[in-house]
């Protein structure tokens, strides 16, 4: 794990690998200021009722507010250093799964125009590679079957209708 | 003596082969994300119409406690829950298979699921009219304190750092309102999206929160890791021993008894259940900070609770004909297709049915529990296949099940948010479990709230004038004591 | 300009050929029909009981999809969104025009044709047995003299109980002394009712039969035009001098710009269906009233459903 961590702290009951946490408890104050605004946007309130819509998000934006800021107070005093510019290192760092999920928004989004066999025929084996199996043919057998299994079993069995093939006109 | 003599001829050769028959099938269903067991059961019905209703009565019932059950074994296995109600056992039963006791935690789920339906199905028999009649008196109000002192519950979860389990549950509790507002109809924070309206689909989240950010975590240790073939580890010592079951005698018992009673509860259904016997199994225990790691307790306690559901949620159907959760509502239209009128007349018109159905809730136990042997060292081997394989197969199972949920691909892509945010969450060190529990509990407790005030005529004192209400935000304050108490003891003595 | 006219032109005239050389030849393939609420739900149940042997009738088998979601938007808009080739119809309810005008949906109630009508539900309202009154007249002077007091309970906000129980409340004009506690269903309403916690609840029959006939409960009147054949006693809330008519239907929709020939076939084959036997048989099973209505006929009801939620939905306050 290759993270910023601090010198291990030997305390009992505290965390082995001391991140610096503050970045992310800074991300989710952030988050939580900015959902005020968009609370009282997407939110109607509406009169005639004892408690608004409003209520019980505000509570849990400002549980985030206040919780997130006195994690981030304290993870301060624990000497955690507050580096922004970690946001942008640990997106690097972790590109291998932002890859995962753009190849998997892809997929799910061309479900939509090739249907669920071909795009799963197709991103099955994709994904065999990706996660490192390395045998290409027996690859793209396990996945023709497994896809073939689990299509058979959903539609006929459950009777899930998915998505089907649907470019090239009527 | 005649009572004894109308259950036996209950169990003849053929129902029992249904019997055997619909808990196979529920166990497959249970098993698979994305089908629930509703779903599974709804497409047992029609098939079950053309069945006399002894057969359909044992088929139905089969397959509610094999769904019960099935769930466990893909969230044991590869961190899916299968159904909601399995989201608590793959805290530790996931974390269990990573540590090479996948039998273990299989062998645990099965037997604690069992043994949490057969303590239902005993409470059901003898206390069916009593626990009715109490279930009546919960109203709102009486809803609110039990989802309050369940919310308190997650100070229980934590793990080691209180306030990182509670950002997680400020995200949680805002994620859960998401959608229609439950009082006013209008939409809450869908931002315009059309298919937010009915809020984030609870099993989007659950599988995009373990399974999904799991993926992404194994993806971390780069294609050459995840290409080699597992070791095979000693498979005769990855079993359940008697004693090991044993030992969770206490625990099973409690939490069976945990799922019953809130399976009475029409409404509150077994991913509830389940969290809060695991929560409250955490609070028993002498080793806290063991949960979540991988220890048997976990999976016992979220499994028995979920199977405790099945007996519960038939004392309110029984009783009074009111169905106490989305399956015993589909069983109700299945009883009565067959000419059962589920009501209180019920036991004084029909009371061979009834015993019926006490016969095939006792049996399916029994059922589901020789099925789950057999089939256990097949579901093993799902562990032993290595991950450069598995992996995948399981992200398409992932995308079929959200999928499945609502015919609409736009829970996969929520299930992608979610897994980004667990993995994200994952990474930093927090708890999923505060996060969860506050997303499946936050808008019950709102929703009874709000209820509350509004029959009250917004007073709100109402919370303390109604005993029950009462009683349990005292037991609120008290667990929350309990816990501040504890954490203090601990840091003390650390 | 020109040239994209006369291509558009071009396109539409080839598909107006193609459609209908292809509506000759309707059904080629499986038609799906969509079910805008939860597997195992009652809607689904009653589409259900339309598709085993469809295909004697249809030439094609008869599949379900259901689709659930904002109060069955999602599964119209889906409907809606489809090619209009006849191969994706609705099955739907009360909620198909009443949607639209709660909140913002993908589709228009006029975007959709009825095929043909398969049942027309009436409401009931009831009460605890020992509540202080027995018809709705003795309700009006209860609630009146004890403001805030009465609350009802229904299934969800704008769902067809809600709206159907609201209909009764605003005839008898009490709607400014009582509440309405939207509940998670049905069953927990009753256990409230039961418990004391709700005064009373809008239902359908079939779920409150047996409270009714074990004496728990007792049913204040009928919302829909005439008396239910369980209760022949109790009266409607019409007969009671309150016209409160909304039913809840349901039935079978396609989108208005499916070709006119596809239409015709699908309207004459759902009445063959609809008069089967068999048909007969499973619905009885299943407890749903059986009220036929043709393709014009549900059409019109449809869009009556519009004009009357358009008044009601404004009425409690929904309206967008």
């Amino acid at each position: 794990m290759r993270f910023h961590s601090v010198p291990l702290n030997f305390k009992k009951g505290s965390d082995h690998l001391k991140k610096n946490d503050t970045t992310l408890y800074l991300c989710i104050f952030l988050f939580c200021a900015a959902m005020i605004p968009a609370t009282y946007q997407f939110v109607e309130g509406s009169e005639g009722y004892e408690v608004s819509p409003l209520f019980w998000p505000l509570m849990a934006v400002y549980l985030g507010l206040v919780f997130s800021a006195i994690a981030f107070v304290t993870g301060l005093k624990e000497g955690q250093k507050f580096a922004p510019a970690e946001i942008f290192t640990g997106i690097w760092a972790n590109r291998t799964q932002l890859v995962f999920l753009a190849i998997a928004i892809i997929y799910v989004l061309a479900m939509d125009y090739v249907g669920f066999l071909v795009a799963s025929l197709v991103m099955l084996p994709v994904l065999l590679l990706f996660f490192g199996y390395r045998k290409y043919v027996t690859g793209l057998v396990i996945s023709t079957a497994f896809v073939a299994v689990v299509f058979l079993l959903f539609s006929k069995v459950f009777k899930i209708h998915f998505p089907t093939w649907m470019l090239g006109g009527f | 003596m005649e009572a004894l003599q109308a259950v036996l001829s209950n169990i003849t050769f053929q129902n029992v082969l249904f019997l055997v028959g619909g808990a196979f099938a529920g166990i497959i269903g249970g098993a698979l994300p994305g089908i629930s067991p509703s779903m599974t059961i709804a497409l047992l019905l029609p098939m079950s119409l053309y069945l006399p209703p002894s057969y359909a009565i044992m088929t139905l019932i089969g397959a509610y406690q094999g769904a019960m059950y099935g769930g466990s074994i893909s969230a044991i296995l590869i961190n899916t829950p299968g159904t909601a109600s399995a989201a608590a056992t793959a805290f530790d039963g996931y974390q269990m298979a990573n540590n090479g006791k996948a039998g273990k935690a299989l062998g645990m789920a099965l037997t604690a699921s069992c043994t949490g339906g057969l303590i239902s199905s005993v409470i059901l028999i003898l206390l069916a009219k009593t626990l009715a009649n109490l279930s009546i008196q919960f109203g709102p109000a009486e809803y609110f304190g039990i989802m309050v002192l369940a919310l308190t519950l997650i100070a229980g979860v934590c793990g080691d750092s209180m306030l990182k389990g509670l950002v997680a549950a400020a995200l949680g509790l805002l994620a859960a309102t998401v959608g229609q507002d439950p009082v006013s109809g209008t939409d809450r924070l869908t931002f315009g999206i059309f298919d937010l309206f009915d809020g984030f689909t609870m099993l989007s989240v659950f599988i995009g929160v373990f399974a999904l950010s799991e993926l992404m975590m194994q993806l971390r240790a780069g294609g050459k890791v995840l290409n080699e073939p597992t070791q095979l580890l000693n498979v005769s010592s990855d079993r359940i021993t008697f004693r090991e079951y044993w030992s969770q005698k206490w625990n099973i018992l409690i939490s069976g008894i945990i799922g019953t009673f809130v399976g009475v509860l029409p409404g509150v259904g077994g991913s509830t259940a389940s969290f809060l016997a695991y929560a409250e199994a955490k609070r028993r225990s002498k080793y806290p900070e063991k949960f979540g790691t991988g220890i048997i307790d976990g999976v016992a306690a979220a499994e028995s609770a979920n199977n405790g559901v099945c007996g519960g949620a038939l004392v309110p159907m029984l009783a009074l004909g009111i169905p106490g959760d989305v399956v015993t509502a589909i069983l109700v239209g299945a009883f009565i297709a067959h000419g059962l009128k589920p009501g209180p007349l019920l036991f004084s018109q029909h009371i061979n049915d009834v015993y019926m159905i006490y016969v095939s809730l006792i049996l399916s136990c029994v059922a589901v529990l020789i099925l789950g042997m057999i089939f256990l060292p097949l579901f093993v081997r799902i562990v032993k296949i290595r991950k450069s394989i598995l992996f995948p197969c399981v992200f398409i199972l992932c995308i079929v099940g959200t999928y499945s949920v609502r015919s609409n691909l736009f829970d996969c892509f929520m299930m992608f948010a979610f897994g980004l945010l667990g993995y994200v969450l994952r990474c930093y060190k927090f708890q999923l479990a505060p996060f969860i529990i506050a997303f499946v509990l936050g808008p019950e407790a709102e929703l009874n709230f709000r209820l509350a005030l509004r029959i009250s005529g917004n007073n709100y004192m109402t919370f303390l004038e109604k005993p029950i209400c009462a009683t349990l935000l005292a037991l609120t304050l008290v667990s929350v004591y309990f816990f501040a108490f504890r954490s203090r003891k601990q840091k003390k003595s650390a | 300009m020109k040239m994209m006219k006369k291509v558009s032109f071009a396109l539409t005239c080839a598909l107006a050929l193609g459609a209908s050389a292809f509506a000759a030849d309707y059904p080629r393939k499986p038609i799906t029909m969509v079910v805008p609420y939860a597997a195992g739900g009652g809607t689904h149940l009653a589409a259900e009981i339309l598709t085993p042997g469809a295909e004697k009738f249809l030439g094609q088998p008869l599949e379900i999809v259901c689709k659930p979601g904002a109060g069955g938007a999602i599964g119209a808009t889906y409907v809606a969104k489809a090619p209009k080739d006849g191969y994706t119809i609705l099955y739907s309810t009360l909620s198909l025009p009443t949607a639209p005008l709660i909140g913002k949906v993908g589709y228009k109630t006029e975007e959709f044709v009825g095929i043909a009508q398969c049942s027309d539900v009436a409401s009931v309202l009831a009460v605890r047995a020992d509540a202080p009154f027995n018809n709705a007249k003795e309700l009006v002077e209860w609630a009146k003299a004890n403001p805030g007091k009465f609350s009802w309970s229904h299934p969800g906000v704008g769902s067809s109980l809600h709206i159907q129980g609201a209909n009764a409340i605003y005839q008898m004009g009490i709607a400014s002394v009582t509440k309405d506690i939207p509940a998670k269903g049905t069953a927990p309403g009753i256990a409230n009712v039961l418990g004391g916690h709700v005064t009373a609840i809008s239902s359908f029959f079939p779920a409150l039969s047996e409270n009714v006939k074990a004496g728990q409960m007792k049913v204040i009147g009928v919302v829909g035009n005439k008396r239910l054949e369980e209760l022949p006693d109790v009266p409607t809330f019409e007969e009671q001098g309150y016209p409160a008519l909304i039913t809840s239907w349901r039935g079978v929709f396609c989108h208005k710009d499916v070709p006119m020939e596809i239409r015709k076939f699908l309207e004459e084959k759902f009445a063959e269906i609809i008069a089967s036997p068999e048909y007969q048989e499973r619905a009885k099973k299943l407890g749903e009233p059986q009220v036929y209505a043709n393709s014009e006929e549900f059409t019109k009801v449809l869009m009556k459903g519009h004009e009357d939620m358009t008044e009601l939905v404004k009425a409690i306050g929904l309206a967008k």
